[in-house]
């Protein structure tokens, strides 16, 4: 072979090696990724500045005047915050919007039921920024519950727990605030079945608007336990629940914000054992595995006697419940409680709390919070009116001792209320904390600690009725551990 | 003197030598100084010689005086063609008693010949006759022994191509011609006929000059006992000129001046049937050209109409023979079938001259007709559905507007509509096209079309010439199949990608011009040990700055529409660079490839300015490579090799036409193993480069891989082909060993090879979907009665129907989008290039869309009229129904959570939304939307609803102007702020404002019929022309557009400045004067053998006519020009 035929062949043999071995890198496959929106399971306060922040309240009844509602907007910064209200509402109400300025350091209250008649109606808040907060409260004779709004619409919305014994009233209120229709099936589930009534798979919701369906029209009629899971085909939607309970164990009236995702870890600072006190917890598996979720009591000193719970198994698809009263050794008073799938997320979880009264009971219904809100700051849109014991309930977090410090504001600012400006807060403790100074009533507050802490309202119902609603302060996220979409 | 010289009549031999490459030195002066010996050693006793030299003679009139003392040299004016020159010698040489020795200046007579060829005229009683030409080479092989010519004037050689000389012709007989390039006339009758005819400059005038001799009753004779070497290569010697072009104008004009009159009508008729049928027929054969210039000449003879008759009028006294008489000798039918259909056509190769000798090209034309109908077959039969229906709208495949003024308008006006529209230079493409669509009278679906698939006969063609480096009809005709099989153009024809076409197309015309640039021949050698690693042919610098302004303007042609294409090319030059120095070829040569390429490429840029300048700035890259996307698995090195860029599915097979890059390079010799390296090279590197962009392995990204792998097309191509000749002339014929089989299997690999690509044509549109992203547009009203409107597409990079812009700075998301006006898409969109700060702007709204920054931000695309969104998800391609790619994350929760936006029905493979907030792309602004519309700013915008506007201009063109009735208020355009654009509103001039801080808007006091207009700045006007004329420079230059009228003027002053220089008496006058009185012809002859012993004609023998003592010396200052 002669040397001009050895260098071309060499040419050409070292360019194909070469090429034979990058052909054999291997890369990381990566998806187009146009915007990694993390997955906000519960409502929080930012100080991040977006362009516009929206919030979507589940709704308020408003369809005579025994009942009502009103959007709470809280303006905790130094600058007036503009930006419009709209109300959406059943019974083919036209949309309303308004245009709105929250004062700084102000709360803004708008009455719904006076701008807009409907069976019920939802607003939805846009403010410039994204410093506002949103919550509303409704009016009900049988107790006014609070609910923090939504800042992100989804397409799938869970509810745990659900009760239509002795004709107790369960609606959920579904709100399309875009400009486009939404086509949504429904699914129910009940202790022994899985139901997915015609007339709820397929439905629409016309755009800008709100739709209230009664879960007995499905059927479900004196059913203790009903989870529900709201899917969209087609849209985002807001999902709220509103429950009346008129017998069976529970009385009252609940609304709530459903959960837009399942989670691995559910937690519950406002656990009480007392007599004469049910503390139930729902849990639904809408996955399609079955789950085992961990039961963990936290908050108290474990006396001897105690017996760690077993972990509850939960079918795919199906709904199961926890009393704490199965608890061997759990002593009388405050606790809190932890539900962890220690895989993957897969269940929702609700507390339902039912108290004695002087008239009776009074039950409360709340959804536990996600781990992404282990935070040290925690705000009250919505506080008290009047002078109310235990009305905030504070779950530290963390194994040191915390102290924690609650602010009103006001015109001046926030400002420590007195004498809950250093509230010793032991390492995994849970206290209660009184709102009885007059400079917190009406006013926006703040809860900080200087350890991780958990927030839970125990707001009066109103109406002279005894008992209290639950629900979750606002917790400030910015550190927040948000998961991605599909993570 | 002798008393030979006294008796023998005076010869006088004139040769026009064309010069300049003898002032060259090397072989060639070596061979005009063989061809000065030969004349003097000429044993005729009186022979004179002549040498006329056009152009500056040089030192040339010395070296002829130092081998033939007594030559008279005299220079010519201006350039006059052989025949012009030739014909000073009626002016130079007083009398006419004697003969005149018409001579090429590359033609070595044997030393008797001068002697032989007067014996045979006085035997035969000849006017003309000639000796019996050999090849310069190999004088054992016949060149001419006398020319036959039918009735159109086509010549029969009368010898086979290659045709052995056994003396098979020696018999003296009557010819129809003789080759100018040797012949003895008798001197009166030259004068007589008026010499040859001044308008016949080079080709046909032998053929002329031998017709009108028949026309006077002059016989003209071949002696092949007189023997002379012809080199016959005024085809390299003189590449200025247009060949095929002059040998035709020529032979018609020969036709029409001398055919009878009553036979001319017929003849022209059937000259006219048989160039059209030529032209069928060289559309399969390649010598298109050939017949097109026949036709051509034929068609043109109706503007020389007067010409004609004039000429003819002047031969009417030279008609002696009736004229059946003279047609009688000529061959019946068509020489040129006839020769055709005996495959007797014979080709030059350029390199007759080289160094190492030389060998006939010849050809199989059946098999030629054969290889070119099949892959014209192939073509015609895979693209049916594209000629039946048209080109369909997928990928770059976007439709041609309908008007060429529009086109042209946009290239002149300068507001460049694509996007949102900015003040920008055109693209150059559009100028093409628009130009194209002139040149297609309008026809823009018939030209969209042939802009598409005429790229595949292009490259056929392309790769032929290319292949022409092979003296094998068959490694020729393989070349061509192998080039032909290459899956890549059918691939990306099926995928829309018009870059990837037109590269394939043009590519192996880059290959073709660089090697002739590089002055790249073969060496034809006659033995395997002569075999060279490369050969070059001189050319003249004319012709290799044609070759490359070629070479320029096809790069330029290409870049217009694929940006990348010159680097592509730059890549091409130093890839055979590099393979000719592995191959030991020529340093000069390699470096000409690279430095050509290089200019090309330089060339290429400077042609589509000012369009080219646009594409630099931060992430200009894009606009060359496209927008960045997310890490794929990639192809596959099988699908690479496959060349599968496209939706066909290719079979494995086509893997085995890489074989031959392996085998050639085992089987060549000599400069065929250079040529093989090149393939090898060319094809590995192109390999090499598809990998490396398929893996994302370079620092940055590569062009798109159909484009890398246009020169592994004609790698491949070459490789085979050489292959093929390696096998004929190395292999062939040797003792058995493991090349015999390689070569096989070499060429039982195109065979399968070609199978998949012949397999894609089975659908008629090369398996392109059926359902295409553009569909969303043509679904979309084109000016709907509320307002033009734009549509936003976004999504995936790999499935956008068309070039967007980058999402994000880092481009790591994957993600483009891009702003088309409604209606259907269009070509203009093909050019994203880079986006103006308004586009820019897009995409901060839609990364607000992106992290919940916002729920609307239908509000803020509002005021650049968005109203629809267009997420592509199944393109048929990257992504199908049964493999689509995942929807890029957070895409359609996105969108779906604004509350502006609602998705309309749509197909599977795309979603739409309609943003709700929109305002027309002119609209009258409703009062709050004009309030706000001072305010700059997101936030403004976010807050306010401005939907409700009224439309107004509707359908007004992108750059205007638009007419109608504007109503007070606000009249808001969403176009990007430019001062450029006025308005009238009554007689109100109304300045344009910014709004919304980005876009346009015009506070219109009253209400009043108006106009919208854009003014264009004059700089803009000037730099099309500039760019216009350079376009225009290089197509002249690479033309071969010669100004006729101005040679014209420069032969018409040649007049006489001296006096005669040779006297050779005069004859007296006879009834047919060049006829030999009896008594004075051939039975005269004393002696064969001596050396003079002619006896003077009768009519000369009065001694009236002086022969001058001897020539006088010509010095070069008494050469006259």
């Amino acid at each position: 072979m002669n040397v001009r035929r050895t260098l071309i062949g060499a040419a050409i043999a070292i360019v194909c090696i070469a090429a034979v071995v990058v052909s054999r890198q291997s890369q990381a496959i990566t998806t187009a990724d146009f915007g990694s929106v993390a997955v906000v399971s519960r409502p929080y306060a930012s100080h991040l500045s977006p362009l516009t922040t929206t919030w979507y309240c589940p709704g308020v009844p408003a369809g005579d005047d025994s009942v009502g509602g009103e959007v709470v907007i809280a303006n905790v910064t130094d600058v007036a915050r503009n930006g419009s209200i709209t109300l959406l509402g059943t019974d083919g109400m036209q949309p309303i919007t308004e245009p709105i300025t929250v004062p700084p350091r102000d709360t803004l209250v708008f009455d719904v039921d006076e701008a807009a008649t409907a069976t019920y109606v939802s607003a939805f808040v846009e403010l410039d920024g994204g410093e506002g907060m949103v919550e509303q409260r409704a009016i009900h004779p049988a107790g006014d519950a609070v609910a923090s709004c939504a800042t992100q619409t989804s397409s799938t919305w869970y509810f745990a727990d659900g009760f239509t014994v002795s004709n107790s009233i369960e609606q959920l209120i579904l709100t399309n605030p875009t400009a486009d229709t939404a086509n949504l099936d429904i699914t129910f589930v009940t202790a022994e079945r899985i139901a997915n009534p015609p007339a709820f798979q397929g439905r629409s919701i016309a755009p800008r608007s709100v739709q209230a369906i009664s879960i007995a029209e499905s059927g479900l009629r004196s059913e203790s336990v009903i989870a529900v899971k709201v899917t969209t085909t087609a849209g985002r939607i807001i999902v709220g629940r509103a429950q009346h309970y008129l017998g069976g164990g529970r009385s009252g009236f609940t609304l709530s914000l459903g959960s837009s995702v399942v989670s691995d870890q559910l937690w519950f600072a406002n656990g009480v054992k007392q007599t004469g006190v049910s503390e139930q917890y729902v849990l639904y598996n809408p996955t399609e595995q079955t789950v085992s979720v961990d039961v963990l009591v936290l908050g108290i000193g474990l006396p001897e006697g105690f017996v760690e719970p077993e972990p509850v198994s939960i079918a795919a698809g199906r709904v199961a419940t926890f009393d704490t009263s199965t608890i061997v050794g759990l002593p009388d008073g405050a606790h809190a409680m932890v539900f962890s799938t220690l895989a993957q997320p897969a269940i929702v979880a609700e507390r339902v709390l039912t108290e004695p009264t002087d008239a009776g009971v009074s039950t409360s219904v709340v959804l536990g919070m996600t781990a992404e809100y282990v935070v040290t700051r925690w705000y009250v849109p919505i506080g008290v009116d009047q002078a109310t014991e235990d009305a905030l309930v504070i779950q530290n977090l963390d194994g040191l001792d915390a102290t924690v410090t609650v602010k009103a504001v006001g015109p001046a600012g926030a400002v420590a209320v007195p004498g809950l400006e250093a509230v010793s807060l032991p390492s995994s403790a849970v206290i209660s904390i009184d709102l009885t100074d007059p400079s917190t009533f009406g006013q926006a507050l703040v809860v900080e600690s200087t350890q991780r802490i958990f927030v839970e309202r125990r707001l009066p119902r109103g109406h002279d009725l005894e008992g209290r609603s639950g629900s979750w302060a606002l917790p400030e996220c910015g550190q927040c551990n948000f998961s991605l979409p599909g993570s | 003197m002798d008393a030979n010289a006294e008796l023998a009549l005076s010869v006088v031999a004139v040769m026009v030598v064309h010069q300049p490459e003898y002032s060259l030195g090397g072989a060639a002066a070596s061979q005009f100084d063989e061809v000065l010996r030969s004349l003097a050693a000429q044993d005729y006793p009186n022979l004179k010689t002549l040498f006329l030299l056009p152009d500056d003679p040089g030192d040339l009139p010395a070296l002829i005086r130092e081998r033939i003392p007594g030559a008279f040299v005299r220079a010519v004016p201006g350039n006059p063609g052989f025949g012009g020159a030739a014909n000073e010698v009626m002016r130079l040489v007083e009398g006419d008693n004697g003969f005149f020795m018409i001579m090429h200046d590359d033609v070595v007579l044997e030393p008797g010949a001068t002697r032989i060829l007067v014996e045979e005229l006085y035997r035969s009683n000849a006017g003309i006759v000639g000796p019996k030409l050999v090849m310069w080479n190999e004088p054992r092989l016949l060149q001419h022994v006398g020319l036959g010519v039918d009735r159109f004037g086509e010549v029969d050689p009368l010898v086979e191509p290659g045709e052995v000389d056994q003396e098979q012709h020696d018999a003296v007989r009557d010819v129809f011609a003789l080759p100018s390039a040797c012949m003895l006339v008798r001197a009166d009758l030259f004068k007589a006929l008026g010499g040859f005819d001044p308008l016949v400059d080079f080709y046909g005038d032998d053929l002329d000059l031998c017709w009108r001799a028949h026309l006077s009753g002059a016989r003209v004779v071949v002696v092949p006992a007189a023997r002379a070497r012809h080199r016959e290569a005024l085809a390299t010697r003189r590449p200025d000129l247009a060949h095929h072009g002059l040998a035709a104008k020529h032979r018609v004009r020969t036709v029409a001046t001398l055919t009878g009159g009553l036979r001319l009508p017929v003849v022209l008729l059937q000259m006219l049937l048989i160039s059209l049928l030529e032209m069928v027929v060289g559309l399969f054969t390649g010598r298109f050209g050939e017949a097109f210039a026949s036709f051509r000449s034929t068609v043109g003879l109706l503007a020389h109409v007067g010409s004609i008759i004039k000429r003819r009028r002047q031969i009417a006294p030279l008609r002696h023979v009736p004229y059946r008489e003279v047609a009688g000798l000529q061959i019946r039918g068509s020489a040129r079938l006839a020769s055709y259909l005996r495959n007797r056509e014979q080709s030059h190769m350029a390199v007759d001259h080289s160094a190492v000798g030389s060998r006939r090209f010849t050809r199989n034309t059946a098999t030629q007709v054969g290889a070119w109908s099949a892959v014209i077959l192939l073509a015609l039969i895979g693209s049916r559905r594209f000629i039946s229906d048209g080109v369909p709208t997928i990928g770059q495949f976007l439709r041609f507007p309908d008007s060429t003024r529009t086109l042209l308008g946009d290239y002149w006006a300068g507001w460049w509509s694509h996007g949102l529209g900015r003040t920008s230079a055109v693209p150059t493409g559009i100028g093409l096209i628009g130009v194209g669509g002139i040149v297609s009278l309008g026809n823009m679906g018939l030209f969209h079309t042939a802009a598409v698939l005429a790229w595949l006969p292009i490259g056929y063609l392309g790769a032929w010439k290319l292949m022409s480096i092979f003296p094998s009809s068959r490694a020729r005709i393989v070349g061509l199949i192998a080039f032909a099989a290459i899956p890549l153009p059918y691939s990306a024809l099926g995928a829309g990608r018009w870059s990837v076409v037109a590269a394939y197309g043009a590519m192996p015309w880059i290959v073709h011009l660089l090697r002739r640039i590089a002055l790249i021949e073969p060496a034809l050698t006659a033995r395997a040990d002569a075999d060279v690693a490369d050969a070059s042919a001189p050319v003249h610098r004319r012709e290799q700055l044609r070759d490359l302004a070629k070479l320029a303007l096809v790069t330029s042609v290409v870049t217009a529409f694929a940006p990348t294409f010159g680097l592509i090319v730059l890549i091409v030059g130093i890839t055979l660079a590099l393979a000719t120095v592995v191959g030991r070829g020529s340093l000069g040569a390699a470096a000409t490839l690279a430095v050509a390429a290089l200019i090309s490429a330089v060339a290429a840029v400077a042609l589509n300015l000012p369009w080219f300048s646009t594409l630099f700035g931060a992430n200009g890259w894009d606009t060359f490579v496209g927008a960045p996307t997310v890490a794929t698995d990639g192809l596959g090195v099988d699908r690479i090799l496959r060349f599968s860029v496209g939706p066909a599915q290719l079979g494995v097979l086509a893997i085995a036409l890489w074989i031959p890059v392996v085998a050639a390079p085992l089987l060549a010799r000599g400069w065929r193993l250079t040529w093989a390296g090149r393939g090898g090279l060319l094809a590995a590197v192109s390999f090499l480069l598809a990998v490396l962009g398929e893996r994302d392995a370079l620092p940055f990204r590569l062009p798109e891989l159909g484009l890398l792998l246009a020169p592994a097309a004609v790698g491949i191509a070459l490789a085979a082909a050489c292959a093929a000749a390696a096998f004929e002339q190395d292999v062939q014929g040797g003792s058995f060993g493991w090349r015999q089989p390689l070569g096989l299997v070499s060429g039982i690999a195109i065979f399968f090879g070609a199978i998949p690509a012949v397999a894609a044509t089975a659908d008629g549109s090369w398996s392109t979907p059926s359902d295409t992203l553009s569909q969303p547009s043509d679904q979309f009203a084109q000016d709907p009665l509320d307002g033009d409107s734009r549509t936003l597409y976004i999504g995936d990079t790999r499935v956008m129907p068309l070039d967007g812009w980058r999402f994000d700075d880092a481009g790591l998301t994957g993600i483009s989008y891009a702003v088309v006006d409604d209606g259907p898409l269009t070509v203009a969109e093909q050019w994203s290039g880079l986006p103006s700060d308004a586009e820019r702007e897009l995409a901060n709204v839609l990364r607000l869309i992106a992290t919940n920054a916002t729920a609307r931000a239908g509000r803020l695309l509002a005021p650049y009229s968005i109203r629809y969104v267009v997420v592509p998800l199944i393109d048929g391609l990257t992504s199908t129904s049964d493999d689509p790619l995942p929807v890029p994350s957070g895409l359609i929760d996105g969108f779906t959570a604004q509350l502006d936006f609602r998705q309309q029905l749509s197909p599977p493979n795309y979603r739409v939304y309609e943003n709700s907030a929109w305002v027309p792309t002119q609209s009258n602004l409703s009062a709050l939307a004009a309030d706000e519309s001072n305010q700059a700013g997101l936030e403004a915008l976010a807050s306010i609803q401005i939907a409700g506007s009224t439309p107004e201009l509707v359908g007004m063109d992108e750059r205007g102007p638009g007419s109608g009735v504007i109503e007070a208020g606000v009249l808001h355009v969403s176009k990007p702020f430019d001062a450029r654009w006025s308005m009238t509103v009554g007689e109100t001039v109304v300045v344009a404002r910014p709004a919304f801080g980005t876009t346009m808007a015009f506070d219109v006091a009253a209400a009043g019929p108006g106009t919208l207009t854009y003014t264009t700045d004059t700089s803009r006007h000037v730099g099309v022309v500039i760019q216009a004329l350079a376009w225009l420079a290089l197509l002249v230059v690479a033309s071969r557009v010669r100004w006729s009228w101005v040679l014209r003027r420069r032969r018409t002053a040649l007049v006489p400045v001296d006096g005669p220089l040779i006297d050779i008496g005069a004859r007296e006058p006879v009834a047919a004067p060049w006829i030999f009185a009896p008594g004075t012809g051939p039975e005269s002859l004393v002696d064969d053998d001596v050396t003079v012993s002619l006896q003077r004609p009768a009519s000369a023998s009065d001694g009236d006519t002086e022969l001058p003592e001897g020539p006088a010396p010509v010095t070069g200052e008494e050469t006259t020009s």
